[in-house]
């Protein structure tokens, strides 16, 4: 979803956790972080779609799922007319570096 | 399905922009509509090989992730810089970074979403109708080329024969391997030519347990072109543009 499209499905935003960086990313343990490479490519997914991705119940997906919105790393995103969340990483702005106003 | 091609190197002053223009020209000769995005934002340089001079370069990438404009108004059309027996064959976009100094001290100061760039990616992908969208990075290991290497189908690391890049490779394998990149080539540039290419491809692809897609020539006559337009347009039997005719036609297969 970019800027310029106008509808934004509601987010859940995690504002007492920081966003992740990648080097974060990088961090986490196999499991973890093949849920959230895949779903950086993705875009989103459901519960199920993650649980097909692990080849795993969908009890063990939304564990881990739920750790790693705890953690910052994924947010839930609810869209219109949809029952069920589904799941979008949660990237940090690149940020920026002390550099002279007068450059 | 569109892809994703990422070409990266560990170090400055591998060739990584004059492959990623030589290759672009080659998958377009194949009869694809690709994009090249220079996101070395830091030290843009890809829209030289163009032939795009700073009074023509309009909107950039700098502006679209800065909300001035959308990811399309940003891509020029840069078909006919190929030629025209090329332009009848296929279509290339060029998305260039800004040359201002003040757009470039920006980025360093304030950064910028990065997701959004992701979803600039996708939303070229799908506009412009590409086969291929080639990202050229800013050297070295850093947010944008750890989130340019994830979000590729394919990733093309370029080393010399030289003991630094031997080790810097070593490391970004290693940490495209943890972001589960789905292909990773390397392609060994810059090579002398009294070195064993047989003995050296081995040497390499063992030495990283990775496919070595091509081995490329130093070349006098493109040092010599500098950077003033494509060289495998220029040259089109030297033995750098026919290396680059054989790593397109392995990115073909691959995809």
């Amino acid at each position: 979803m970019s800027v310029f499209d106008s509808s934004q499905p509601e987010q859940h935003r995690r504002d007492d956790v920081p966003e992740r960086t990648m080097a974060e990313v990088l961090a986490l343990p196999h499991e973890a972080r093949t849920i959230v490479t895949w779903l950086v490519r993705q875009r989103e997914a459901g519960l199920s779609e993650v649980a097909a991705l692990l080849e795993q119940d969908e009890a063990t997906a939304q564990t881990l799922l739920t750790d790693l919105v705890a953690q910052g790393f994924v947010q839930e995103v609810l869209n219109e007319g949809e029952g069920q969340p589904r799941y979008r990483v949660r990237l940090a702005a690149r940020r920026g570096r002390q550099v002279p106003l007068d450059l | 399905m569109p892809t994703i091609i990422s070409i990266h190197s560990y170090r400055g002053g591998t060739g990584k922009s004059n492959l990623t223009a030589n290759l672009a020209n080659s998958l377009v000769q194949q009869g694809k509509r690709v994009a090249v995005v220079d996101t070395d934002i830091q030290a843009p340089g890809l829209h030289v090989l163009f032939g795009m001079d700073t009074q023509q370069m309009g909107l950039t990438l700098n502006d679209y992730l800065y909300g001035r404009c959308s990811i399309e108004q940003a891509t020029y059309d840069v078909t006919d810089k190929l030629g025209p027996q090329v332009a009848a064959m296929g279509t290339l976009y060029l998305l260039p970074s800004s040359i201002k100094a003040v757009e470039i001290t920006r980025v360093l100061r304030e950064g910028y979403e990065v997701n959004l760039l992701i979803d600039g990616f996708r939303k070229l992908i799908k506009t412009f109708h590409l086969d291929y969208l080639l990202i050229d990075t800013h050297p070295g290991l850093n947010e944008e080329t750890l989130l340019s290497i994830l979000i590729s189908d394919i990733l093309l690391l370029i080393l010399r024969p030289d003991q630094q890049d031997f080790q810097g490779i070593a490391v970004t394998v290693e940490v495209a391997r943890k972001l589960k990149v789905k292909r990773l080539l390397l392609v060994v540039n810059k090579v002398l030519p009294k070195l064993d290419k047989v003995s050296l491809r081995q040497q390499v692809q063992t030495a990283y347990d990775t496919p070595v897609a091509s081995i490329l020539p130093v070349s006098e006559e493109l040092i010599e072109l500098g950077s003033a337009g494509i060289f495998s347009i220029t040259s089109p039997d030297h033995p750098y543009s026919q290396g680059v005719r054989e790593l397109a036609a392995q990115v073909v297969n691959s995809a």
